[in-house]
């Protein structure tokens, strides 16, 4: 038996709506079809983050949900980034993801993010909602559900460019070395199963697909034309 | 005089809308677009006042449940049906309704109201009482977060004149009521039998602020004591009597109690519990929850779902793996993420997967390990499929959208003549 991947889920109960813990489970699954165990450990407000982890995934929540859990998140800065430093990859959806950046400005309030991405995002500025693709960074296919109240300043680095529909945003998200940041629900990587790999290689080595990834893959893959169909692409 | 021309065109339309087989929110539109202020000078002239209801879920059959009980008690009563619930939707109704010297032949108004058109609505028919079902994670494609219906709702209890009601299970609904003055704010209450059944919780949303943790110590109109299949135990003044609910579910049996607190409130001591056990023994099934249909022989079970709650609420009646499952949902659910959310019980295997959404539920269901019998794009074939391979009744899962199709492939077009300017 190999060595679990732990994955630690961050304040599930305020970052972990429409369907944003699923990318956990994504992971958590494509995982144990390679026969690798998955340990998975959710903190709480008012808990210290584990010592070590492999993978750390923040999902999304509400304003009211991202404020408080802005207070917990700037308890554990030094600890979020102790973990980056020694080899976790984080993992950040909607506002979770935003929460993993430089500042947080809901209403009147200006929260304080982790600070391991230069992102400055401003919640209820916008609202944009629809179904998108584009490819990311290796030319790869990336669809997903972009519903977002949060308009970001523009980062380097983004997750992905998008294609379609056009006008709506150039970019979404935020791509470093460990880091994978976006505002796409669908969830993510069950609609883009490469990232959900390219995030599971850093830890692991990935044998051949099972029978199992290749149909996920095959239903994913179809989801993701029949969202490009729809959109013209 | 320009409510008299909306009138005349607005029927007008109406008449040719029908003659091509559909009825619409156009008419009501039209009547709008002339008439501006059509619904104050219809709507807003009835003696009685206005009872807003709105909410997340349960807003139709709430209303149908007030309105039930109303006439039952003798009150004449003008409603939208289900589903209208659009300011074009009032009006059309509206059209429908008045006499030919333009008022309505009714006493007060119990209006279905969705809830993102709740403000402008009430900006032209200000509630005198105001009825809230829920707040839930729901459309979020539509609303964002349910932070920002909270702000709708609140901006229409702020104009109610005399009463809102709300579930105190709710404490985000109770915090609608800080600050209204004059306004009677009261609510439902559930028993911890009722609470304790439903241990996932009822779907309310949380909003993790002080909203979240309103609170009152004055006590309910209405407790609902328990809820057993298609029975509610529900108590009002201390006497309690046992209603029929027209589905089974612990939802239905607080809207039940929302609908038996809100005439309590109206009617005050002419409210009777006889009445009002006979009204709820005389309501219809409500569409596409639990309503089975027929197709070439086959018994079809419609599951209506359109967000998170109202699917874990199909679930919990979901006991066993079906015969047969249908699952069908379309661009009317644009984002399903939250699908991923759910727990899919005894739920092994599916049958069929239809409409747009067919891979991303195929790509969900790969990760839960439950088998695929196979897609089917199109409804008609799908349901052709089911009616032509066996003769054991099929479990369907279906958006409005696809409740719809399926209704309509089946003969049943009543409510589509009904519906109109629907935002469910």
């Amino acid at each position: 038996m190999s060595t679990p991947l732990r994955l630690v889920r961050i304040l599930p109960d305020l970052l972990g709506i429409n369907g944003s813990l699923g990318n956990a489970e994504v992971l958590q699954v494509r995982a144990r079809w390679w026969s690798v165990p998955v340990e998975v450990t959710d903190v709480w407000e008012g808990q210290q983050l584990p010592p070590s982890a492999d993978i750390v995934l923040l999902g999304h929540g509400t304003s009211s949900a991202a404020a408080r859990a802005a207070a917990s998140i700037e308890t554990w800065r030094d600890e979020l980034h102790s973990l980056y430093t020694r080899g976790a990859s984080v993992v950040g959806v909607g506002l979770g993801g935003d929460l993993l950046g430089q500042s947080l400005r809901v209403g009147q309030q200006q929260l304080s993010g982790a600070g391991l991405t230069p992102t400055r995002a401003t919640l209820q500025a916008t609202k944009v909602s629809s179904e998108v693709v584009g490819i990311d960074s290796d030319g790869r296919d990336i669809a997903g559900y972009l519903n977002d109240l949060t308009e970001r300043e523009a980062v380097s680095t983004p997750l992905c460019t998008l294609q379609r529909p056009r006008n709506l945003r150039d970019t979404d998200g935020y791509r470093a070395e460990r880091i994978w940041v976006s505002s796409l629900s669908g969830p993510l990587l069950a609609l883009n199963p490469h990232l959900a790999d390219d995030i599971l290689s850093t830890h692991r080595t990935l044998p051949a697909p099972t029978e199992q990834h290749g149909a996920a893959d095959t239903a994913a893959a179809m989801a993701r034309a029949a969202i490009a169909a729809r959109l013209g692409a | 005089m320009r409510y008299r021309l909306a009138l005349a065109v607005g029927r007008l339309v109406r008449r040719l809308a029908r003659a091509r087989g559909g009825g619409s929110a156009f008419p009501g539109l039209i009547a709008l677009r002339i008439d501006p202020n059509f619904l104050e000078h219809s709507i807003g002239q009835l003696p009685g006042g206005v009872v807003c209801v709105t909410g997340s879920n349960g807003k139709s059959t709430t209303t149908s449940m007030i309105v039930a009980i109303l006439r039952g008690h003798g009150r004449r009563v003008f409603t939208n049906p289900a589903g209208s619930n659009l300011p074009q939707g009032l009006a059309s109704a509206v059209l429908a309704d008045a006499g030919s010297d333009g008022s309505l032949p009714a006493d007060l108004a119990v209006l279905e109201v969705d809830e993102a058109y709740g403000p402008q609505i009430s900006e032209h028919i200000p509630p005198t009482h105001l009825v809230v079902t829920n707040l839930q994670l729901d459309q979020l494609n539509r609303f964002g977060e349910p932070e920002r219906v909270w702000q709708m709702m609140r901006t229409v209890a702020t104009r109610t004149s005399e009463s809102l009601l709300v579930n105190r299970q709710e404490p985000a609904l109770l915090a609608l009521g800080a600050d209204l003055p004059g306004v009677a704010v009261h609510s439902i209450d559930l028993s911890h039998q009722v609470l304790d059944a439903s241990p996932e919780g009822l779907g309310a949303a949380t909003l993790f602020d002080e909203r979240g943790e309103a609170t009152t110590n004055d006590p309910p109109v209405a407790l609902l004591e328990a809820s057993d299949g298609r029975r509610a135990h529900i108590s009002v003044d201390g006497q309690a009597a046992d209603i029929s609910l027209p589905d089974e579910g612990v939802h239905w049996a607080i809207d039940a109690a929302l609908a038996v607190g809100s005439v309590r409130i109206l009617l005050g001591d002419d409210w009777s519990w006889e009445v009002t056990r006979q009204a709820f023994a005389a309501l219809p099934v409500v569409y596409g929850r639990g309503e089975t249909v027929s197709a070439g022989g086959v018994d079809i079970t419609l599951l209506m779902q359109k967000n998170l709650p109202s699917m874990r609420a199909n679930l919990s009646v979901v006991m066993s793996q079906p015969e047969r499952l249908w699952i069908a949902v379309d661009e009317g659910t644009p984002d399903p993420s939250w699908i991923f959310d759910l727990d899919l019980g005894p739920i092994e295997r599916v049958d069929v997967l239809t409409g747009s959404k067919a891979h991303h539920w195929a790509t969900f269901l790969a990760y839960r390990g439950v088998q695929v019998g196979r897609i089917i794009d199109d409804t008609a074939d799908a349901l052709q499929f089911f009616s032509s391979s066996g003769t054991s009744p099929v479990t369907a899962i279906v958006n409005y959208e696809q409740m719809m199709s399926i209704r309509r492939l089946v003969g049943k077009r009543d409510l589509e003549a009904a519906v109109g300017g629907e935002a469910v």
